[in-house]
Order: structure tokens, then sequence, then C-alpha cells
């Protein structure tokens, strides 16, 4: 991690040497940003974490005549999109949500029980979408800067799962059409009955 | 001493080239296809034609983060991560590090660039327009900016030449607002395109909907193929690189036209701080070149014309740089114009909506193209409360699994239902036209430089008036249309958070004009007092049309180095 002394050595080399007040303030803000992303990149699952975000990718993605979540390695995608791709705050929501999982034994559950948590889940992170709306309406209205709070943790897990699923080699090729180099483009065909989206 | 001169005859050619992007490109061919002995010097790294296209035919899974941009990423491209695209995984290679070439904002501007061989020729839109008789002649109308010294039926011809070299797909519309041109066939619209096509047509006097002018080959010709180039392949991965050299780039196109001339040298990694000016001979002679590699390391390079192509405000700060007694404020700056009249197209306004029924039909191939409606306002009888227009850009598609993300719902069935395409999504884009104004502007910062030791730039623009008014009619007439053709879940946007640079289309800041009073080039593209330096990117624009600009500098650039040899032979330059 960067100390801020070194930083502002490294930027005024750049610089040809002179930073004036503004391009000061404008580097110490970015400097922060540094640091928070030196932070966000320490992110990393214990076991039990990684196996319990595996087993709740599967349940959203199951195996079925296609592969599922697991076979997809989702859980290390999410993984590592949460450790290079988002900041901090993302970060703590996310481990929060799972954390609550993690206290009601979520692992040892039945299937419905597994199922009746994470629709709790789902809704919880519906509303608290809804109500992040709704502030950030009402801080626009009254003109002042809205400060966006971290992803709630279902959508999050949501997003990341159909993400690492659907473009990964096994997601991509099987439970989409993948076609990597069409050669033509037919502007309207007819879909056949039960014709699998382009995976791109 | 001899070592002194026979140096100098080494780094002497008969034209330099500074840039390498689609003006450069064409400069460099069709200088040298006039037999004349060429030095293109390119600021950033070689990117040779398909085998340095390192991500072009990557899977989705090869990518880590598959296409996102990351945290560190989105901070050193702090201003590629405005335009919401350009700073994703796939080609974010092919941009440049804002941190490590940093600029200033007095106020914002999104400077987005592309600092290689290539140029931004390798990432452009493609998107590929002519101008309209009335975009030459606005200006003296309306008495905005300055009167263009050329018209449309000076550049028609060029328009012909370039087009058909560089290979544009579209139809012929019969439009006044949108001439036609030379056109390899076009692409197809989808089902809901075509319906959309009808509706508006039928409904709305003077609006056209159009199948969107591409620089892609559909049909290559010999000479295309002879230069290495293929039929697109609807991958549409097109900012990667193509590796069948199907769209119009640098590399794919001019270069190896160049190249094969054999009067070409190329050289990277050679940044050209400034022009060099003889007062005696009343000339310049040459340029100075600082290695990006080693800033210690500088060179000088000599030539009787010196094309500048290094795109709009790189070229003008070239031009600022070159600083001697006969320009003490910057070359050809005897009006005060250079820097000035910032330009760009206006977007992220329009509307989107969702579309039922064709549930039984889909389309195949991935076309790196849309729709276009060409603009209507203030054209023939109809008068806004505002100047000149906008036209769309835009597409009908079905939804992907991504629609899942907003879905309630998990599980096998859930899954089964978003592997299918989904319901179908339509948008319309507005690109609106930004008037010339004296005071959105760059200057060169008088005690910051880059790691060059070159001063660095500081943007000073922001929309006006009339863009805002503009907006408006951008959003609720994109609306009304979809609306008429049936759309449902319409949502109109004006996102006026943008700043100019968005569009990517910077242009303006060394116009040309009918006087040295008035503007830094002359109608040839010529710098006043400079004559043989031309400068044929976006700075040379003194209005901006609505229309996607690079088809415009192509033909300003063969018309400019035509000009330039004929001068050459008669020994005016």
């Amino acid at each position: 991690m960067m100390n801020r002394r070194d930083a502002i050595s490294r930027v005024a080399l750049l610089m040809g040497g002179t930073l004036t007040a503004p391009t000061m303030i404008a580097f110490l803000n970015g400097c922060k940003t540094t640091n928070e992303t030196a932070n966000a990149a320490n992110f990393a699952f214990s076991t039990d974490h990684l196996n319990l975000v595996s087993e709740i990718a599967e349940i959203i993605i199951p195996k079925t005549d296609t592969p599922g979540a697991k076979d997809a390695k989702v859980g290390e995608f999410v993984q590592v999109m949460l450790k290079d791709c988002y900041y901090e705050k993302d970060q703590k929501s996310f481990m929060a949500g799972l954390e609550k999982l993690d206290k009601k034994d979520f692992l040892k559950a039945t299937p419905e029980e597994q199922t009746a948590m994470l629709i709790e889940a789902e809704t919880e992170a519906a509303d608290e979408l809804k109500k992040i709306g709704e502030d950030r309406g009402k801080a626009k209205e009254a003109g002042k800067t809205f400060e966006e709070p971290g992803v709630p943790f279902f959508r999050l897990m949501k997003e990341l799962t159909l993400l690492g699923y659907f473009t990964s080699e096994q997601g991509a090729q099987q439970a989409l059409e993948y076609v990597p180099v069409p050669g033509r483009y037919d502007g309207c065909v007819d879909l056949k009955p039960g014709q699998k989206a382009w995976a791109m | 001493m001899n070592l002194n001169i026979k140096a100098k005859q080494q780094a002497t050619y008969d034209a330099i080239v500074v840039g390498s992007g689609i003006s450069g490109g064409w400069a460099a061919k069709e200088l040298t296809e006039k037999g004349l002995k060429v030095l293109m010097l390119e600021r950033g790294r070689d990117i040779k034609h398909v085998t340095d296209y390192k991500t072009a035919t990557l899977a989705p899974w090869e990518f880590e983060h598959r296409g996102r941009v990351s945290t560190m990423a989105r901070e050193e491209y702090w201003a590629n991560f405005r335009t919401g695209y350009t700073a994703n995984e796939e080609h974010r290679h092919h941009f440049e590090n804002d941190k490590e070439n940093p600029y200033l904002e007095t106020r914002r501007f999104d400077w987005i660039r592309g600092y290689h061989v290539g140029g931004r020729s390798l990432m452009w839109g493609r998107q590929s327009y002519r101008w309209n008789e009335a975009d030459f002649e606005a200006n003296a109308k309306e008495g905005l900016g300055t009167d263009w010294p050329i018209r449309y039926s000076d550049l028609a011809p060029w328009y012909d030449y370039v087009e058909k070299f560089a290979g544009i797909s579209g139809a012929r519309d019969g439009l006044d607002v949108l001439p036609d041109g030379n056109f390899l066939p076009p692409m197809q619209m989808n089902c809901v395109e075509t319906k959309l096509k009808g509706d508006i047509e039928s409904k709305f006097a003077g609006r056209n909907v159009i199948m969107g002018r591409t620089a892609h080959l559909t049909q290559p010709q010999a000479f295309h193929t002879e230069l290495g180039r293929a039929a697109c392949q609807f991958r549409n991965m097109c900012m990667r690189g193509c590796p069948y050299g199907a769209y119009f780039s640098t590399q794919s196109a001019t270069l190896p036209a160049a190249e094969k001339t054999g009067n070409l040298t190329l050289l990277a990694d050679s940044i050209v701080s400034e022009v060099i000016f003889d007062s005696k001979a009343n000339k310049a002679t040459g340029v100075r070149v600082i290695n990006q590699n080693d800033p210690g390391d500088v060179k000088e390079y000599f030539a009787k014309i010196i094309f500048l192509n290094a795109s709009a405000i790189p070229s003008t700060s070239i031009l600022m740089n070159s600083k001697s007694d006969r320009f003490p404020n910057g070359m050809g700056n005897e009006s005060d114009q250079l820097g000035r009249n910032i330009m760009d197209h206006h977007l992220a306004v329009g509307a989107s909506g969702t579309f039922e029924g064709f549930e039984d039909k889909y389309y195949f191939g991935r076309r790196a193209n849309g729709i276009y409606i060409p603009r209507y306002r203030n054209w023939g009888n109809d008068k806004r409360d505002y100047v000149r227009g906008f036209g769309y850009q835009g597409g009908a598609s079905r939804e992907s699994w991504g629609r899942g993300a907003g879905m309630p719902g998990f599980g096998a069935a859930f899954k089964e239902q978003i592997s299918q395409p989904g319901a179908w999504n339509i948008g319309l884009g507005g690109f609106g036209e930004m008037v010339p104004n004296a005071d959105n502007r760059f200057t060169l910062s008088k005690d910051q430089t880059d790691k060059w030791g070159l001063p660095l730039v500081v943007f000073d623009a922001a929309y006006g008036d009339n863009e805002k008014k503009m907006r408006i009619d951008m959003m609720n007439d994109a609306a009304e249309m979809l609306e008429a053709a049936g759309a449902k879940n319409i949502n109109p946007y004006n996102d006026e958070s943008k700043s100019p640079g968005i569009g990517i289309h910077e242009m303006g800041t060394a116009r040309m004009g009918t006087s040295a009073k008035n503007s830094v080039l002359n109608k040839n593209n010529q710098v006043w007092g400079a004559e043989n330096v031309y400068v044929t990117d976006g700075a040379a624009m003194t209005s901006a049309s609505c229309v996607n600009p690079s088809l415009t500098y192509m033909a300003l650039t063969a018309r400019a180095a035509d000009h330039a040899v004929k001068e050459l032979k008669k020994q005016n330059v």
C-alpha cells in the first residue's frame, strides 16, 4: 500500500515537479480512493464462506440437464469480483448478508428451509433497494449529494451468480447458444420452440 | 560538420504526417501514393494488425472479470470510466491510462484518447455519414462562429473517393438531409426495427428510419481483399481490433496501402512537441520529437510539407507550442482562435421501451450497427426555438439473461426462463449538434507539465442554452415516436450530468475560415502564414453538424493532400 507522502512525490514527478492547490486537493482525494482500493484488494472468503457462497449460487442456478453454478465455479468467481471490482462498502454489505445466513445454519438446513431463507433475503434486498431509491430521490430534490450505500447482499449475490454462470464456458455453451463467429446477420428469423438465447 | 549535414539529410523527408489515426492514415496513404517520401510519427506504441489484437478472439470466460472494470482500472482510467464502456476489460488496453496522461478541467471535459499506431481508428464507432449542403452554410446564415470557407460541392467528390476505398455499407435513401454516397450493400434491420420504420414514416411526415451507414465491408471489392481485408463476420467485438480487417482502420486499410508504395517510414513512440518555423524562409521546416520512452532523447525531422493529424486537441496543442518571432502566440494564431470553439455531439438523451408481439421472431448474428433517424428538426418548414438539429441512433433487440437480476425468483424454472430470449427492447439515442462558442476552449497550463515536460491541457467548456433546449425535443420526440410505433413501458431520459467530450467527437480549436483574422486554417486546411503546414483532423472543423464526423475528416484529408502535392509541384510550398 502506497503511503501518502510517497504517492505525492510520485505525482509531483508526473506533473513535472510542480503542484498547485487544486491539483493537490484532487490528488489527495485520489489518494483516499487508492487506499480504499488497496484495502478492498485484501478481501477473501474463508473456506466456510466460499462453500456457503457456492451453495447459494447452486440454488440460484442449479444443475439441470445443463451444468449448474458449481460446475461453473461461480463461488470462486464471486470472490474474485468482490475483491477486484467492488469497494469496501459493497464487500461489507455482502458479508453482512452472508453472515446472517451462516448464523441460521444455512448449510445444515433442509432444501425447503434454504429456499425460505433465500426468499426472505431476496425480499429484504428488494425492500432495501426501494428505500435507497427513495432516499436518492429525496436527496436529488433537496439538491444534496447522495452517498450510495453498499448493494444489498442478495441482489449482489444474484447479479454475480448470473454473470459468473452465463459467461462461463459451461453456461455460455450449454445453457445458452454460443456462436463465436456468426459469419452473417439475418435480421428476422423464426424462433424455434424452446430455442435458447444467444450467449452474446 | 559533414556528419551534421548527413544526419540532417537522413532525417529529411518530402512530408511528415503527425499522428496515425483516421486522418493521419489517410494523409500517409495519399501522399505516398502520389510519390512523396513520407515520415509518419505516432506518439504511442506500435500495434500490429491482427497479431497485436491480443483480446480479439477471446471467449467471455477468458476474461478474469468477464469484461467488467476493476476498481483499480476505474481510478487509473478515470476519464474513460465516465463513458461507461471504454474502460471495459475487453478493450481497455486500446485507451489511455488517464492517471499517467493527466489533464486539467476548469469546466469538465471528458477526453478519451488512443495513443498508439492506428489511434482511435481502431476503436471508433464506424458510423459514416456525409454532411449536407446546409451544414456548411449554417454558421453564415445564423451569424454563429465564422463561415466555412468551403461548401458541400467542394467536398462531394472527395466523399465519393474516400467512401469507395474505406468501404461504407449503407442504403441509398435519397434524402437531402443525408446525401447518398458510394455504398456497399446495407446491413439488415430486424423485425421490430422494420415495424418501427413503417410506423414512424407513415405517422410523421419528414421523418425517416434508415439502416445505419457504417465502415464495414459487407461485400469486399478486389481492391479491399488485395490489402488483406475480408467481409464482416458479425461478431460485434470491433473495439478489440478486427482480425478480418472488416472495418476501416489505419491498420486494415490506409497503412497497408501506404506501405505498398515503399515510400512510408513509420516511427512509433515519437511525441511531436512543436513545428519548427524558419522566419527567414517564412515556412515550417520540420518538427521536434521526444522519444516517449526516454524524455531526454529529442530529435528533429525535416520536410517540405507537414500534416498535423494528432487529433483535435493534440494538433492544436502542437500549434500552441510552436512559438516563434513570426508566431509569438502559437502558430497560425493571429486571430486568437487557437484552442477556441471546442465542439462535440451531445448525447445521453432519448427514450427506450419494450415491445409486445414478435415473440416468435429472433435474429442471427451480432450486427455492430443500428438504425438511424436523420435530422428533421429545423429542416424544411420545421422551425424550433433553437438552431440546428439532431439525429437518432437506435435499435431493437431481445433481452438476455441480464434481465434475471431484477426479476424475483431462483432455481430450475428461473434458470430455464432466463436462458431463453426475453421481451423485445427498443431504444433511440439522440446525437445533437453543439454550436460553436469561443468561450468553450482549452489552454495549456503555465505551470504544470507531463512527464515529457509538455504543458498539460486545461479544458474549460460546457453545453449552452441551445443544446439544453434541443435536448427537450430529443427526449420527447423519441418517446413520441416509440409510442406511435406501439412500444410500452416507455422511459424518456435526459442525463444532464454529462459533459462535452462524452461523444468522443471533439472538434474545433483550429478552425477553417475565410481569413487569418477569423480562423487558423484556410480553405485548403493550410495554417495561415505557414502554408506548408496542413491540419486535417477534428481541429479544423468550423461547425459540428449532428452526424458522426470521421468520414468528413477522411474527405478533408484526401482533398488537402491533393492540394499539397499540386502546390509542391508548382513550388508554392
